[in-house]
């Protein structure tokens, strides 16, 4: 039998594992097609093919795709066939030892409140006993909770405590209890005592609290691609690339100000097109434009010139040329269409649902879409807007008759250094007819 | 002896089995014979029924929820607050599940409550089940927290 490469990594689901050996059987004129459920024999025909695909559908499926970039992935990711908690697997493992690039994991998101006693007594609040609570409701129902974390500049009073007198206010860090952005919180949102040992203290936050999911699987491959161009000389546009969102030791580039990891992921180098003997790169994360913070980091890191928290910085660019770090120029699209589906297809979900599944598809497509666009030509391209129609058909099976009526043409148009911002309200620029 | 021909299957033994361990001491197992012996009609329907009183969900390949529903676990029953009444009310609804073996047209299930101080078994249950050759048999089997055994066998 003649294997393809995709038939090492494509999964047989158990249906077809256990199909394909009763044909074996059959062939081999073993009648076995007609056996009373649960006796002996029969049960080896449920056993055999799910032996099988624990050994196939995880083991050696993984073990393939280990070797491949573009198939690897970690517990957790989607397509992963192992499990869906959220670890290092194959993919950070390819990623470390032949790319030496790190994969960003999860970080709890952390803060500073501001607690005030209104007791009428003193109070001494210990480290990791104090937990508070999130005012605003999370996607699945619950309110995100934070626990105070050790400091010892703070906690100083009796028995390692914070002494807290009636009607006098302390700064406490916390953590949250969920790893990710999960627990994400914006200015006074922490709001809500769950502790109701030290009686009636009022908390807040005056800085938002925020953490980070793991690093995108495509995002990090896109790293690992580009890793290589690191030890090239005559700084090529990888290297750019590269020193824009990865740091010398291969780990994830952190901000100077020390608030977190660049989020930058795609980067424009604009080596002598606009201007010989200048290089300008262009910088974008999954929303728009870089912010500031990932545009100071990307720059240290690209110049080689230490700045904040980042004393070891990697230094690309040749020193006889003009540089800049600038965050992309957004240019914001306004996607308008509408959209049919049956209702057996639909599968109960309202037009509105339908709708923001279109809206969420398009928004995937935007956040990896290059800076300046497809087709480029001195790094301006085109953003083709039936590409657009293809991505709101797919969203879901069972869309049919797509149509986009705005943007109007058949493309628009990206300047250099321009990255796509997408603008679709799922409630008013979407209209999905039920039929 | 095992008959390959049985209309009602030729299978592996499984089922209530004793056996003389190397200490001389008689054990008693419920599972396929080490000798690899063979069972066939009524024989290997009796061991089906105590299959599936032994079991709630059966894995199954494209079935919904990859499991179907095969039988009852009637080791689970034994706990506190099991009245004669509330046995012989399970019991009964035992008919039906034993029912679903393809090989078995009607089936009654009554039980006893075991009154004796130290009895080695919780409860036992009467089946009585009529094939689709045209065989009755009829089964005893004791149930405690931990086991399900084949007391008494007849036809």
């Amino acid at each position: 039998m003649a294997l393809t490469i995709s038939d090492l990594w494509t999964r047989l689901t158990k249906s077809e594992l256990k199909e394909s050996l009763l044909d074996i059987a059959q062939a081999s004129g073993l009648p076995v097609r007609d056996w009373v459920v649960g006796q002996p024999s029969e049960r080896w025909l449920e056993v055999i093919p799910r032996v099988l695909d624990q050994v196939l559908g995880t083991v050696i499926l993984q073990a393939v795709q280990g070797f491949f970039l573009d198939q690897a992935t970690d517990p957790g990711d989607p397509g992963d066939p192992t499990q869906t908690e959220i670890k290092a697997g194959w993919l950070s493992e390819l990623g470390r030892q032949w790319f030496s690039t790190e994969r960003r994991g999860q970080i709890f998101a952390t803060g500073t409140i501001t607690v005030t006693n209104n007791n009428a007594t003193t109070q001494y609040l210990a480290p990791g006993e104090l937990v508070v609570q999130r005012s605003t409701v999370a996607d699945d129902g619950a309110y995100p909770t934070y626990t105070s974390t050790a400091d010892d500049t703070i906690y100083t009073g009796p028995g390692g405590t914070l002494e807290l007198l009636p009607a006098a206010s302390a700064d406490i860090p916390v953590q949250a209890d969920v790893i990710g952005t999960y627990s994400n919180a914006s200015s006074a949102q922490i709001t809500v005592l769950v502790t109701g040992t030290y009686g009636s203290l009022a908390v807040t936050n005056a800085a938002p609290a925020l953490g980070e999911d793991r690093e995108d699987a495509e995002d990090y491959r896109e790293r690992c691609r580009r890793a290589p161009a690191r030890t090239a000389s005559g700084a090529p546009t990888a290297s750019y690339e590269y020193a824009a969102t990865t740091a010398l030791d291969g780990t994830p580039l952190q901000r100077p100000d020390g608030t977190g990891v660049v989020s930058i992921t795609k980067v424009f180098v604009d080596d002598a097109i606009t201007e010989a003997g200048s290089v300008t790169v262009y910088c974008a994360d999954g929303d728009g434009a870089a912010l500031a913070a990932d545009i100071d980091g990307a720059h240290a890191n690209i110049t080689g010139i230490p700045d904040g928290v980042l004393t070891e910085v990697m230094g690309v660019v040749p020193g006889s040329v003009d540089y800049a770090t600038e965050p992309a120029v957004e240019n914001t699209i306004n996607v308008v269409g509408t959209m049919k589906i049956k209702t057996a297809d639909a599968g109960g979900l309202t037009a509105l649902e339908l709708q923001t599944i279109i809206t969420d598809a398009l928004a995937e497509y935007f956040r990896t879409f290059p800076i300046g666009g497809l087709d480029q030509l001195s790094g301006a391209g085109k953003l083709y807007t039936g590409d657009l129609v293809g991505i709101a058909k797919d969203a879901r099976p069972g869309f049919y008759a797509p149509v986009i009526t705005t943007p109007a043409g058949s493309s628009t148009n990206l300047a250099l250094g321009e990255v796509a911002e997408l603008d679709s309200d799922p409630s008013t620029d979407w209209v999905v007819t039920i039929t | 002896m095992a008959d390959p021909s049985s209309s009602l299957g030729y299978d592996w033994f499984y089922g209530t089995y004793q056996y003389v361990d190397a200490d001389g001491v008689t054990q008693t197992t419920h599972d396929m014979a080490p000798d690899g012996r063979s069972a066939s009609g009524a024989d290997l329907v009796s061991s089906a029924i105590v299959h599936r009183l032994t079991t709630d969900l059966l894995p199954l390949i494209d079935s919904e929820e990859d499991n179907i529903e095969y039988g009852e676990d009637v080791r689970r029953w034994v706990g506190a607050g099991l009245t004669a009444d509330a046995l012989a009310a399970r019991a009964a609804a035992l008919g039906p599940v034993i029912e679903r073996d393809p090989r078995v047209l009607s089936s009654e299930v009554t039980s006893e409550i075991s009154t004796a101080a130290g009895a080695l078994f919780i409860f036992k249950l009467f089946i009585s089940a009529q094939l689709r050759t045209g065989e009755t048999i009829d089964r005893v089997i004791g149930v405690s927290d931990v086991t399900v055994q084949l007391l008494a066998e007849g036809r």
